[in-house]
This record gives C-alpha cells, sequence and structure tokens, in this order.
C-alpha cells in the first residue's frame, strides 16, 4: 500500500484571514504554537479532532484545510 | 519553546550535573573495587542522587502550568512525543543495562565474584540514564515532528 501523506493549506489561510498569526491561530484550535509550526512544516498529522477545530477557525471544511495524497 | 522542551533542557543540565559528579565519586578514590565498603563515598553519593532528585522536583514545580492560564501548555502532539520517548527510554535503559550485565560477567567470571560496588553504579546509572534518555528524546522528537523554530 503506497503511503499516505496529508497536506495542508494552513499557511495560506492564516495570511488569507487577516494574517493570523500562528500564535493566534494556536490559541483559537485549542493546541500549541509549536504545533501549528509542525502542520505547516508538514512533520506533524494532527487528530481529526485538531483538524476539525483548525477548519473551524477558516469556517471552511476540513477538506480545505487538509489534503489526503497517496 | 514548549513547556516539554524547556522541562526536557532543564533535566538533561540537572541530571548531567548529577551523573559527572557521580562518575567522579564511583570512579576515583580506588573506584569500584572500594566502592561498596567506603561508607562515606556511599552516603556522598547518595546526597548527591538526592540533590538531583530534589533539583528535579523543584524544577518540575517552578515550570508548572500556572493556574487561569489562557495558553495551551501541552497538546496532543506533546502527548505523542512524550509516549514515543517513553517507549524509546524503556528500551535503551533495558538494553544498556542488559549490556552492562554482560559487560561484567565477562570481566568478572574468571574471579568468580563480581564487586558490590558495581551493583550501586547499575542501579543509580539507571535511573540517571532514564531521566538523560527521555528528555533527550523528548528535544530530538520536538525537532523531527516539525516546528524548527520558524515564526
Amino acid at each position: 500500500m503506497a503511503r499516505a501523506e496529508i497536506s495542508n493549506q494552513i499557511r495560506r489561510l492564516r495570511f488569507e484571514h487577516g494574517e493570523m498569526t500562528q500564535q493566534e491561530l494556536a490559541e483559537r484550535a485549542g493546541c500549541t504554537r509549536q504545533t501549528i509550526g509542525a502542520l505547516e512544516q508538514g512533520g506533524y498529522v494532527p487528530s481529526l479532532a485538531l483538524a476539525f477545530r483548525i477548519a473551524r477557525v477558516f469556517q471552511v471544511g476540513v477538506e480545505d484545510v487538509f489534503e489526503f495524497e497517496e | 519553546m514548549t513547556q516539554s522542551q524547556k522541562r526536557a533542557i532543564l533535566t538533561l543540565v540537572i541530571w548531567g550535573l548529577v551523573a559527572v559528579g557521580f562518575a567522579a565519586l564511583f570512579f576515583g578514590d580506588g573506584g569500584p573495587v572500594t566502592f561498596g565498603a567506603d561508607k562515606g563515598r556511599i552516603v556522598s553519593t547518595a546526597i548527591l542522587i538526592g540533590v538531583g532528585f530534589t533539583a528535579y522536583f523543584v524544577m518540575l514545580y517552578l515550570t508548572r502550568s500556572r493556574p487561569g492560564a489562557t495558553r495551551v501548555v501541552a497538546d496532543e502532539r506533546d502527548l505523542r512525543i512524550a509516549s514515543r520517548a517513553n517507549g524509546g527510554t524503556l528500551i535503551v535503559v533495558l538494553v544498556v543495562v542488559y549490556l552492562a550485565c554482560i559487560g561484567l560477567w565477562s570481566a568478572y567470571q574468571d574471579g568468580g565474584c563480581v564487586p558490590v560496588g558495581w551493583l550501586w553504579f547499575l542501579g543509580y546509572a539507571a535511573a540517571m540514564l532514564g531521566y538523560l534518555t527521555h528528555a533527550a528524546a523528548t528535544l530530538l522528537l520536538n525537532r523531527g515532528m516539525g516546528d524548527h523554530g520558524q515564526g
């Protein structure tokens, strides 16, 4: 089975939403600034709950933030 | 820097200093052969380890989450890092203790017995190795799981 990769548009969405900082997004999504940084660099795959919370901050669907690639 | 990273760095400092002091006490003045019969060195080592534990728990208290803090201190990524660090630490400590036992057996099998000082060493070293390995693993995993400090 091919390895699944999950990419995201968090950085772009942050800048599109009033140049939101990583810290601001982290506080609104209920995680640490370091986790947002790790997500943007592709070094960490979030749980479903965190993915939904991040999508809710941007008021978009989860699939508008995260993309599943095989 | 997250709370877990801060604690890992301070843990490395505290237990690194204790390990150096322990090595100086254990290998100096007669070495492992005379350690078991030297009450002075045994007590000094116990005091050193006690100071290490005290410093460690004071550090945990000083780096605790403050009541009423709004920022998340430890999230799912920190828990995942801690879980992996725990697993890695267990394996490292088990392997090192196993290899140390094999080494002692090889070194002393002709003599018929292992100096009791080495048992003191194994006990204290295993505890210090656990703390040091967990702290190092935490820092490495933080680095490996993204967030290279870029804002």
